[in-house]
């Protein structure tokens, strides 16, 4: 429930502080507003990836069955990620047009990310072909630690390797942070807003879990 | 209740977003009519012999005038960072060519990108507050479909 006072008193303010506030930047004139959203976007795609990695690992090593439904909780939270992965795509291709001429332009980070969608998009597809199999879980969850490695390499390492068309890392080689003080206030509230946001998703989307498998339960034992 | 906050971060988003762009003509329509009001209570409460009445119409002329303020400090908001965007944008942006009609062109490409932004962030945040209620209801209906059972 508070973060769901967080999300409902932090979202607007990010949407007000980022069109309001911030004042264009310089070269890439209004467009740059984007930025308040596609980068917090993609920074909590990856946070969810990371999250049903996690909760791979804790199932694979709860051989107890300690916890309850962490198979599922870990799908959530990868069905999350590729909401979150779906709208950078869409917000950055947006900014791509406006900013320099067309849609998509096989960049690194641009290729980078479709390859992360597609191991995803493969995550499901696995998911439930296995439907039947009384392996499922073990087999979706490794499949989901060996995502996770990956993770890393296609968002942080590919794009700093290879020339890109996109400016430099927020956090780049030289560790500072090459933004406008109100901008990188704007951005740092962005960013917590849909973090916020992406836990309370994932929140709903448990507890409607939870409830499915009591039904489940209770239509087996009938 | 939790549709309620949905409801209410939906019109926060929508005066977000809408408001910046008819901000101008909303302060308009505003500033003409707030001051009838003032002018019309303020008189009436004037003529009035009934206390109550006069109590309750100075009452009502005391909250018209705070929501005036509040109003007035939120669309200042508005005004500095609309009315004087293109001249924020000409200083930032170095937009300082001699040929004014570059400019005003620039200015004018700006803004419809602004609007474009807009709307795309617009619906994205409506996207998302619809998937957020989606959860919601479906919560709320297996939730019963438990308690029935």
């Amino acid at each position: 429930m508070k973060i769901a006072m967080l999300v409902y008193i932090l979202m607007p303010l990010s949407i007000i502080l980022a069109f309001l506030w911030v004042p264009p930047a310089q070269f890439l004139g209004e467009a740059s507003r984007i930025l308040y959203f596609h980068v917090p976007v993609a920074m909590v795609s990856v946070i969810a990836f990371f999250v049903s990695g996690i909760y791979s690992i804790i199932y694979l090593y709860d051989k107890e069955k300690k916890y309850k439904l962490l198979e599922e909780k870990s799908f959530n939270s990868a069905r999350i990620g590729i909401l979150f992965t779906i709208l950078t795509i869409i917000t950055g291709s947006i900014w791509a047009k406006i900013s320099w001429g067309t849609y998509w332009n096989w960049d690194p980070r641009e290729s980078s990310i479709i390859i992360l969608l597609l191991i995803y998009l493969a995550y499901f597809s696995l998911r439930s072909a296995l439907s039947n199999n009384s392996n499922k879980n073990m087999l979706t969850s490794t499949y989901l630690i060996f995502a996770m490695i990956v993770v890393p390499f296609f968002v942080f390492i590919i794009p700093r390797v290879y020339p890109s068309l996109h400016p430099d890392p927020i956090i780049n080689a030289n560790r500072e942070i090459n933004l406008e003080e109100k901008m990188r206030l704007t951005l740092l509230i962005s960013v917590i807003s849909f973090t916020m946001l992406f836990f309370y998703i994932f929140n709903l989307t448990n507890k409607l879990s939870i409830i499915t498998d009591k039904i489940e339960e209770k239509n087996y034992e009938e | 209740m939790k549709n309620k906050y949905i409801i209410s971060l939906l019109t926060l988003l929508f005066i977000s977003n809408i408001n910046i762009i008819s901000a101008i003509d909303i302060i308009d329509h505003f500033n003409r009519h707030t001051d009838k009001i003032d002018y019309s209570l303020s008189h009436s409460a004037h003529f009035y012999n009934d206390s109550a009445e006069k109590h309750f119409t100075l009452k009502l002329l005391k909250n018209h005038r705070y929501c005036n303020i509040i109003y007035k400090s939120i669309t200042s908001i508005y005004i500095k960072n609309i009315l004087f965007a293109d001249e924020k944008r000409t200083k930032t942006q170095g937009l300082n060519n001699e040929n004014p009609e570059i400019n005003s062109n620039e200015i004018e490409y700006q803004n419809t990108v602004l609007i474009k932004v807009m709307i795309i962030v617009l619906i994205i945040w409506f996207g998302l507050s619809l998937y957020l209620l989606y959860l919601h209801r479906k919560i709320s209906k297996l939730g019963k479909a438990i308690d029935e059972c």
